[in-house]
């Protein structure tokens, strides 16, 4: 679901967990951050609507990722 | 020569039809010969990579018409892994580097899969087998050959084992059976056999070398037996066989829209457990009257927040309107300490069976009730709603949800009176007092799983004591002929929505105590309703009568499965 939030912006989208990092649009990377409910996310946009990239995705996460 | 061979059974039926063998490709190895120019290995590997992703959305599509959403999910998580930005980046640099199409794509997803086992999350090891799976879906792609052969005829399909794109190419039509090789009973080959109603065997040692194309080949999907090329006797025995197996179906579907009834045309509904909505198809597929138990829980898990009145409206809505004119019933959440939810947070309990869930819960967090109580009312314009709640073990409970109800309806300008309000009988005590229960509700439904693990005071899930609660006990029987009793008393119906209902002893004894409705999962409907039809109702009261008089639950079970019919 994340993935494909992120697949929609333009921007290039990078999320983190740790020392780890992965792109945000693809689905495989992020499921190697082996993310689970708690974790502390940091997700950063780097592009034209990277700002709007940004406030979606943090409310997404934060919603529960609509599962 | 015959040859009978044994595998796993995984989607149930019998034919006999002429081989059509699916040769198995080599895969993961780059093709021998020439490479082609960076640029000609990278058309391939984006050509392949989107073909990938097309099939596999195709075949999810499929499925989702044809099986359910559940099943199209996993082709539709397999079309994400082909659709990956980063596998792609990454095969495409390795075409750069001279690589192969079959090496770029071998290698990219080849990297993924040790991260993934690495976590030792269960769940991440079990995607590392859905990148393989992907990644021999790009493979036989690129070894290609273009689309497989088609059967000319009606055939058996045998296979080593079946890709996701190859499953989707075989013209549905054409396959009478799947044996495969390999396989197991979750495999694509497997769901896909389902999805047709066409018999499969998976996992047949010796298959490929004993089947020469064209051969006959029998295929038994309840057994497991596969016989290739049949003498005289064993080909007249598949007939047979295949011959009452189709009888049987066609008599099924032919009475899947009929209503339940017993030979002596006492009615008995027959309705469909609902977990989520893929059951809903589901369940108006197999001729369900109705949903007799809609669990609602599904709304409220894994979530941070409660879902708002207007989403969980739009969920009832949907399931109501599904069922013009039919009965359903939605029981409000029956959660406890054993599913916590972010938004109710309470201490762990010891022992959350025995704790606050179900209505307890409602009770001490009315914000919660409140808002499924109002969605569910301003849904009710939508067909014939009817409200149970979970987990009563006194009547107060039961009177004031209904006021609450009451109340709620009356703020939303519904008639209360339009409403049927039921109470769950899965507490010991509800089913003692069932008939202070009933003066106050239009029905009771019967929650056999639970209301037995709690008479029985054995947990379930706990496989030393999982043998112990029986329906078919002597006195089970006559408590729950009791709670039928008190409520048909008092004018109440008497609903069952556990596991029993689809039992087909268990259900026999249930009919003969005079239950009005049975609620099952929705495969079980069709075979249901067929055995009802084959046996009065007062046959099964009185072989129930008896059963009550029994020394044990053997021979209690013993005096009604005589009762029925072959």
């Amino acid at each position: 679901v994340f993935a494909q939030a992120a697949a929609r912006f333009r921007s290039e989208v990078r999320v983190a967990k740790d020392d780890r990092e992965a792109n945000a649009k693809s689905v495989l990377s992020v499921l190697t951050l082996d993310c689970h409910r708690g974790d502390t996310l940091t997700i950063t946009a780097d592009g034209e609507d990277a700002e709007q990239a940004l406030a979606e995705l943090v409310a997404l996460v934060e919603s529960g990722l609509g599962e | 020569m015959s040859a009978r061979l044994t595998g796993r059974p995984a989607s149930p039926g019998v034919a006999l039809a002429p081989a059509f063998v699916v040769q198995a490709r080599r895969r993961g190895h780059a093709t021998p010969g020439a490479p082609g120019t960076p640029e000609q290995e990278r058309a391939r590997l984006e050509d392949a990579l989107a073909r990938a992703q097309r099939d596999l959305r195709e075949l999810a599509a499929g499925l989702a018409r044809q099986v359910g959403e559940e099943e199209a999910a996993i082709f539709l998580a397999h079309a994400e892994f082909a659709a990956d930005p980063e596998v792609a980046a990454r095969a495409r640099s390795a075409v750069e580097q001279g690589a192969t199409a079959e090496e770029a794509v071998q290698r990219a997803f080849d990297e993924f899969k040790p991260l993934l086992t690495a976590s030792g999350d269960e769940y991440l090891a079990a995607r590392a087998t859905d990148v393989e799976d992907v990644c021999n879906t790009v493979l036989d792609i690129l070894a290609g050959a273009g689309p497989l052969p088609s059967p000319a005829e009606r055939s058996v399909i045998v296979a080593v084992d079946l890709t996701p794109s190859e499953t989707a190419r075989l013209p549905t039509e054409l396959i009478a059976a799947i044996a495969c090789e390999s396989g197991s009973p979750t495999s694509h080959a497997a769901i896909l056999a389902r999805a047709l109603g066409s018999p499969a065997v998976l996992g047949v040692p010796g298959l490929l070398e004993a089947t020469r194309p064209g051969v006959p080949v029998a295929v038994d999907g309840s057994s497991g037996e596969v016989i290739v090329d049949p003498d005289r006797s064993e080909r007249a025995a598949f007939d047979a066989r295949e011959q009452s197996e189709a009888a049987r179906r066609a008599r099924l579907l032919a009475l899947r829209y009929e209503l339940g009834r017993t030979a002596d045309g006492r009615r008995v509904e027959v309705a469909a457990n609902i977990n989520d909505p893929a059951d809903v198809v589901r369940a108006q597929e197999f001729g369900a009257e109705g949903c007799g138990l809609v669990r609602t829980e599904f709304l409220f898990l894994d979530r941070l927040r409660p879902p708002d009145v207007p989403t969980q409206e739009r969920h009832y809505r949907d399931v109501l309107s599904a069922f013009p004119g039919r009965r359903v019933v939605f029981r409000t959440m029956d959660i406890g300490a054993d599913k916590p939810l972010p938004f109710v947070r309470r201490e762990p309990e010891e022992n959350p069976a025995l704790g606050v869930r179900g209505i307890r819960l409602s009770l001490v967090r009315p914000e919660l009730l409140r808002a499924q109580l109002r969605a569910l009312v301003r849904a009710a314009d939508a067909g014939r709603l009817a409200i149970m709640f979970p987990m009563v073990s006194r009547p107060e409970e039961l009177i004031r949800s209904r006021e609450v109800l009451r109340e709620i309806a009356r703020e939303e300008r519904v008639d209360p009176g339009s409403i049927e309000i039921g109470v769950m009988v899965e507490v010991p005590a509800a089913a003692l007092a069932a008939r202070r229960l009933a003066r106050n509700a239009d029905f009771l439904s019967l929650g056999t799983n639970d209301l037995l693990q709690y008479l029985f005071a054995a947990d379930r899930l706990l496989a030393e004591v999982a043998e112990l609660p029986d329906l078919l006990d002597p006195d089970v029987l006559r408590l729950v002929g009791d709670v039928v009793g008190a409520a048909h008393g008092e004018g109440a119906w008497v609903g069952v929505c556990g596991e029993a209902a689809a039992d087909p002893v268990s259900a026999a004894a249930l009919v003969g105590l005079g239950v009005d409705e049975l609620s099952m999962t929705p495969t079980a409907i069709p075979e249901v309703k067929d055995r009802l039809r084959r046996v009065s109702h007062a046959d099964l009261a009185a072989a129930v009568g008896k059963a009550m008089e029994a020394p044990d639950a053997e021979s209690a079970r013993a005096l009604v499965r005589a009762a029925l019919p072959g």
